[in-house]
C-alpha cells in the first residue's frame, strides 16, 4: 500500500492465532489491531472503522457469523474475511451469501492470507472509486442539468419575447395591407368604371400605404439589429453621447424650433456608444415629434443623483402622456399620433438597450405639461465629469 | 341595404388615422351615406355641438381626447345619440379599455378593417337603432 497503511482488525479467540496473524500482515505493511471476541470486534470497529475484518467464525460467546450480520448493517463498507477450520468450511460458503469476501481455512497459509486480503482490500478500494466517480458524476449531472434549466428558461424567454415580437409584426404590418388592398380595389372599379378623376387618390392612399409598412420594417429591422447583447461596452464620457446625438438630429431640432438645455457636467458612463447615441436620438426624436405646437418646444438634457445612483433625463415640454397610456408606450410599435413620422418603435428600441446595459427605463408624463424619460446605467464607469461646452441650441 | 334606405344618414367619422379617413370618406359616401370626418377629439367636440348624427364612428385610442370621452360627451349632452355609436380600437388594448367598451354594450369595428366589414358594421347598426 503506498497511500498510508490499511487498517485490519484480527478477531479470533486464540491468541496465538490473533499473534501469528498480526505478525504476518504487520510485515505485509498492515496496520493492525486484534480483538479476542464479538463485543470486542464490534466495539474497536465502531470506534476505529478498519478497512478489513477477518473474522474467526467460531468463538465463545457471539460468533463470527453473528458479528458479519451486525457489520451488514452497521458498516457495510468494511470487507470481511471469515477464519474457519477445515470441517467448518460449508458455514464459510454460507457467510460469502451474507457478504463477507472469502474465507480462509486454518491452518493458515501465511502468502494465501496476504493476497486474499490484498484482494479484499483492492476490491473495497474499487467499490470505494466507483462510488466516489458515481457521486461525482451525480454532482456534474446536477451541475449541468442545473445550468441546462437556467438556458431553457431563457430560451423559452427568448421564445415568448419572439412570439410577441411576431405577433406584434404580424397584427401592426396588416394595418397597412388592409389599406393597400381596400385601395388597389377601388382603383379597379375605378379604372373599370372610368372614373378618373379618383385614380389619383387612390393611388396616393395606396402609397401611403406602403409608406407606412416600410415604415414599420425599418423599426423592426433596427429592433431585431440591438441583439440581445450590447457590445463592446467602454468608458464614455456621457457629454460625447450628447453631443453626437444633436448633431445627428441638428437638422430636425432646428426645424423644431427647439430650444435645448444641458446640464453643465456630465458623468463617464460604461457603454456601448453608437447605442446610447441610438437611445438620446430617439428620446429627442420623440421630443420634437410630440411637441405641444401651442408653445415653444424645451428639452433638457440631464443627470441627477437618487438613491445613490445617477439617473440619466431627458425632459420636455410637449403634448405629455395620458395615464392610462403610459405603459403601453414603450410596447414595440405602440405610436401616440398615427401621424407621426416614428416607427413606434423608438422607445421599444430604448428600453431594449438600457436593459441590455443591465439599467432601468420609465416615464413620468402629464398632459399638457410634458414628459420625462429617465434611466440608468449602471456600469463600472469611472465617476469622473466631463466639463461640457454649452450647446449652441441653448436656451438664452 | 338598399342606397334609397340610406340617402339620408348622416355618420360622424372621428379617428386620427388618416388610412382609415381616407377609406371612409370613400367609401361611405358611394353607399349613400352623408359623411363628416374628424382627424382628432376636438374637431370632433364641435361637430357634435352642431347636430345630431344617425351613427357615430369614434376611433378609441387617439390623443388627448380618444372615443371613451367623446362616448361620455354623448352621454351628458346628447344621452340618445350616445347609443347610436360604433368603437374602433385595435387588438392591443388594455384592461381598462377591454372593461370599457364591455361595459358600453356598444359595436366594436376591430382594426385594421376591409370596406366590407365597415360596411356590414354600419349596416347591422342601423338596422338595431332602427328597431
Amino acid at each position: 500500500m503506498i497511500e498510508g497503511k490499511s487498517t485490519i482488525l484480527v478477531v479470533d479467540d486464540e491468541e496465538q492465532v490473533r499473534k501469528l496473524m498480526r505478525r504476518i500482515l504487520e510485515e505485509s505493511g498492515y496496520d493492525v489491531d486484534t480483538a479476542a471476541n464479538g463485543n470486542e470486534a464490534l466495539d474497536k470497529i465502531s470506534e476505529h472503522s478498519p478497512e478489513l475484518v477477518l473474522l474467526d467464525i467460531k468463538m465463545p460467546g457471539k460468533s463470527g457469523v453473528e458479528v458479519l450480520h451486525e457489520l451488514r448493517t452497521s458498516h457495510p463498507d468494511t470487507a470481511v474475511i471469515m477464519a474457519t477450520a477445515v470441517g467448518d468450511v460449508n458455514v464459510a460458503i454460507n457467510t460469502i451469501r451474507d457478504g463477507a469476501y472469502d474465507y480462509l481455512t486454518k491452518p493458515f497459509n501465511a502468502n494465501e492470507m496476504v493476497i486474499t486480503v490484498e484482494r479484499a482490500l483492492e476490491r473495497q478500494r474499487l467499490i470505494q472509486e466507483n462510488r466516489d466517480y458515481q457521486l461525482n458524476l451525480e454532482r456534474k449531472v446536477a451541475e449541468q442539468t442545473q445550468l441546462l434549466q437556467q438556458q431553457l428558461r431563457e430560451l423559452q424567454a427568448i421564445i415568448q419575447e419572439l412570439q410577441a415580437f411576431a405577433y406584434t409584426i404580424s397584427h401592426d404590418l396588416r394595418g397597412p395591407l388592409v389599406t393597400i388592398q381596400s385601395f388597389a380595389r377601388m382603383l379597379r372599379a375605378d379604372l373599370e368604371e372610368k372614373e378618373t378623376g379618383r385614380v389619383d387618390e387612390d393611388i396616393r392612399s395606396i402609397e401611403s400605404g406602403i409608406t407606412k409598412m416600410q415604415r414599420l420594417l425599418k423599426g423592426i429591422l433596427e429592433y431585431a439589429r440591438i441583439g440581445r447583447v450590447v457590445e463592446p461596452t467602454e468608458n464614455v464620457p456621457f457629454r460625447e453621447i450628447v453631443d453626437e446625438t444633436l448633431q445627428q438630429l441638428a437638422e430636425q431640432v432646428g426645424a423644431s424650433g427647439a430650444s435645448i438645455s444641458l446640464a453643465e457636467t456630465f458623468p463617464t458612463v460604461y457603454a456601448d456608444r453608437t447605442r446610447m447615441v441610438q437611445v438620446l436620438n430617439n428620446l429627442v426624436q420623440n421630443s420634437t415629434e410630440y411637441r405641444d405646437k401651442n408653445r415653444p418646444l424645451t428639452i433638457e438634457i440631464g443627470h441627477s443623483l437618487s438613491g445613490g445612483e445617477v439617473v440619466f433625463f431627458v425632459r420636455d415640454n410637449g403634448i405629455g402622456i395620458k395615464p392610462d397610456t403610459l405603459k403601453r408606450v414603450p410596447q414595440l410599435f405602440y405610436r401616440g399620433d398615427r401621424e407621426s413620422r416614428g416607427t413606434g418603435a423608438g422607445l421599444a428600441i430604448v428600453k431594449r438597450v438600457i436593459e441590455a446595459h443591465g439599467g432601468r427605463m420609465w416615464i413620468e408624463s402629464e398632459v399638457g405639461k410634458g414628459t420625462t424619460v429617465y434611466f440608468t446605467l449602471p456600469g463600472k464607469a469611472t465617476g469622473e465629469t466631463h466639463q461640457g461646452r454649452r450647446s449652441a441650441q441653448e436656451a438664452p | 341595404m338598399t342606397k334609397s334606405s340610406t340617402h339620408s344618414k348622416r355618420i360622424l367619422i372621428v379617428d386620427d388615422e388618416p388610412a382609415i379617413r381616407q377609406l371612409c370618406k370613400r367609401v361611405l359616401p358611394e353607399e349613400g351615406f352623408k359623411v363628416d370626418i374628424a382627424a382628432n377629439g376636438e374637431v370632433a367636440r364641435s361637430l357634435i355641438g352642431e347636430q345630431e348624427y344617425d351613427l357615430y364612428l369614434f376611433d378609441i385610442k387617439m390623443p388627448l381626447m380618444g372615443g371613451k370621452e367623446l362616448y361620455e360627451l354623448l352621454q351628458e349632452t346628447h344621452p340618445r345619440s350616445a347609443t347610436k355609436v360604433i368603437f374602433m380600437t385595435g387588438s392591443a388594448i388594455g384592461k381598462d379599455t377591454e372593461n370599457f367598451l364591455k361595459s358600453s354594450g356598444r359595436p366594436v369595428l376591430l382594426k385594421p378593417f376591409t370596406t366590407e366589414e365597415l360596411k356590414t358594421m354600419i349596416g347591422k347598426a342601423l338596422r338595431e337603432i332602427a328597431k
